[in-house]
Formats: C-alpha cells, structure tokens, sequence
C-alpha cells in the first residue's frame, strides 16, 4: 500500500481537485464520478440545495459550501460543476468553481495536520501538495457526508 | 541564559503581545506570503503556507481567539519561519509566526529574569521562562507548545 493509500485507508488511483471559494478539496478517484452540470441537476426546494442529481435510481441533494464547509445559499449559473461524492450507497453532489483530475496517486503529496490546526473535529484527514506547490484539504467522501448530514441536523437525508 | 547574556529573538505579534525565542529558533522572514484557509481550525491557526515543499502552519497570536469568523486575514505584516524540535535527536519540524514587524534581536541575562505577568494570559501557557526588557515581562515561548498543541 503507498503512503497516500495508507493515510486515506484504502487504495487511491488519483484524485479530484474540487476548488470553491478559494479552498480546494482533494478527494480520492474512487470517492467520487464524474462532473456533472448545473442544467443536469433536478430543481429542489430545500433552501440549501441547489438541485438533486441522480444516482443508482434515486435522487441525491448537491450543496454549495463555504470556507468553513458548511452548505450555504448559491445561485447557479450556467458555469456550475458539481462533483458527486459517493459513499456507503448514498451521494451527494457539491458545488465547484473548477473541478480537476490528478490522475496518479502521487500527484498529491500528502502531509499530516499539525496539532495547532486541530480545534474541532473535521472531514479533513492531512493536507496535501498538488500541481507545483498548491495546498489542498485531504478529505474522504463518507467522512465529508457525515460531516454535512451533522452540518445540517437530523432534517438532512 | 549564561552570566554574559544570550542572543535573543525579540517578536511583536500585536502592540500588546511580544514574546522572544532563542537566536537558532527563527530561519527565515517571508513578506505577505500565499496563505491557504483551513476550516474547522482555530481563530489563531486557520492558515498554512508552503516553504521549501513543507506545508507549515501559520499562527496568529493577534487574532482573537474567542472569534469565530474565519473572514479576518492574519493582520501580521511579516511571516517569520521558525524551527523547533519535539525531542531531541528527532527531525527538526517548521512551523510560521505572523508578526506585527520584523523581528529583532536583543541580549538577554540572567538577572533579567522575572516572573510571568497574569497580563501575558494569552502567550503565558505557552511561556518556558519570562525576562524583564524596556519595562515589559517578555515571556520566552515553546515553540513545540505553539505549533503541536491544540490552540484556542
């Protein structure tokens, strides 16, 4: 198993680099399917999604978030990407600026996060170096749904 | 501290917080580098920064610990590379200050020694040893503390 394997838990074949307001996620290929549009997505009426996407015959909410990785308002244009993260049969799709594949798992060099940036648990499990020295948040796609589910309390699917 | 004085690292985070390393702790100044935001972090330590393909984090002892926004920039003018270790004959680690301004180095003896203020509150539990300087206590901070221990 390589390093990068070893600190995300399981083999990683390369990664998707999924940038809004200027934070940058880093998620393993095997997390995530492939991009999807803004027009794609199914209207919803939640104030917090932004429309559902389809996955294994059911419908899944897709969010935009903030620096702190919460969900917030957004209103979609026709430049939106979503990535839809998977995980233990569920899906959910998050909202992008720009979505980009490393594809080989040393592409993103990864590094453990120092004590001083632990405050409050969180989805982010290392921080990692990608495309000639840019920082990236390492995160997996069943830690980062539960995140938003506790984000968005018991009303969340 | 011997009887002749030391070389000492004199550091202003805010008008009101100033600190002092040992001359070997500091490496290197960086003006306004690129800082990435971390979420979920603390109000002092929510950035990090590239340096010689490290990725180190920044802490500012300027920001108010009690806030919860993550929109206030550090307000420090330099970034000041520091080196410590956690014990001894392991690597050394990196970790950044953000300062109010450049750093500068005074002579620190031993009968300069004082006890750590209650006014210090913010740096004291991370003080090893305290010394009087231009009327001020200056607490001499663990770096170890600063960078590998939870911050609030």
């Amino acid at each position: 198993m390589s390093a990068a394997s070893a600190i995300v838990g399981s083999v990683v074949s390369g990664w998707i680099a999924c940038t809004f307001d200027d934070i940058t996620l880093l998620i393993p290929m095997e997390d995530a399917g492939a991009r999807v549009d803004a027009d794609e997505l199914v209207p919803s009426a939640q104030r917090l999604e932004l429309g559902m996407l389809r996955w294994q015959d059911e419908l899944w909410p897709a969010y935009r978030l903030d620096r702190e990785l919460a969900p917030v308002e957004w209103q979609t244009s026709p430049t939106t990407v979503v990535l839809p993260v998977y995980a233990n049969g569920q899906a959910r799709g998050i909202v992008c600026d720009q979505i980009r594949s490393l594809d080989h798992p040393v592409a993103v060099s990864l590094y453990p996060i120092p004590g001083c940036l632990r405050e409050r648990p969180s989805p982010v499990i290392a921080l990692g170096l990608y495309a000639t020295l840019r920082v990236g948040l390492v995160v997996r796609s069943d830690s980062l749904i539960r995140h938003l589910d506790a984000t968005l309390g018991d009303s969340a699917r | 501290m011997s009887e002749v004085g030391a070389q000492a690292w004199l550091l202003e985070f805010s008008r009101d917080q100033v600190a002092a390393v040992g001359m070997h702790e500091l490496l290197e100044i960086l003006s306004r580098p690129k800082l990435y935001h971390v979420p979920m972090a603390s109000a002092r330590c929510h950035h990090v920064l590239v340096w010689r393909d490290e990725i180190l984090p920044v802490v500012d002892f300027s920001a108010d610990p009690t806030s919860e926004s993550d929109q206030a920039a550090p307000g420090g003018a330099v970034t000041a590379i520091a080196v410590y270790q956690t014990v001894p004959g392991e690597p050394l680690r990196h970790g950044a200050l953000q300062l109010n301004g450049m750093p500068r180095t005074i002579t620190v003896a031993d009968n300069m020694a004082c006890a750590l203020p209650e006014s210090h509150s913010s740096l004291s539990e991370l003080a090893i040893s305290c010394f009087s300087y231009e009327n001020l206590a200056i607490p001499v901070i663990d770096l170890t503390r600063v960078f590998e221990r939870n911050s609030r």
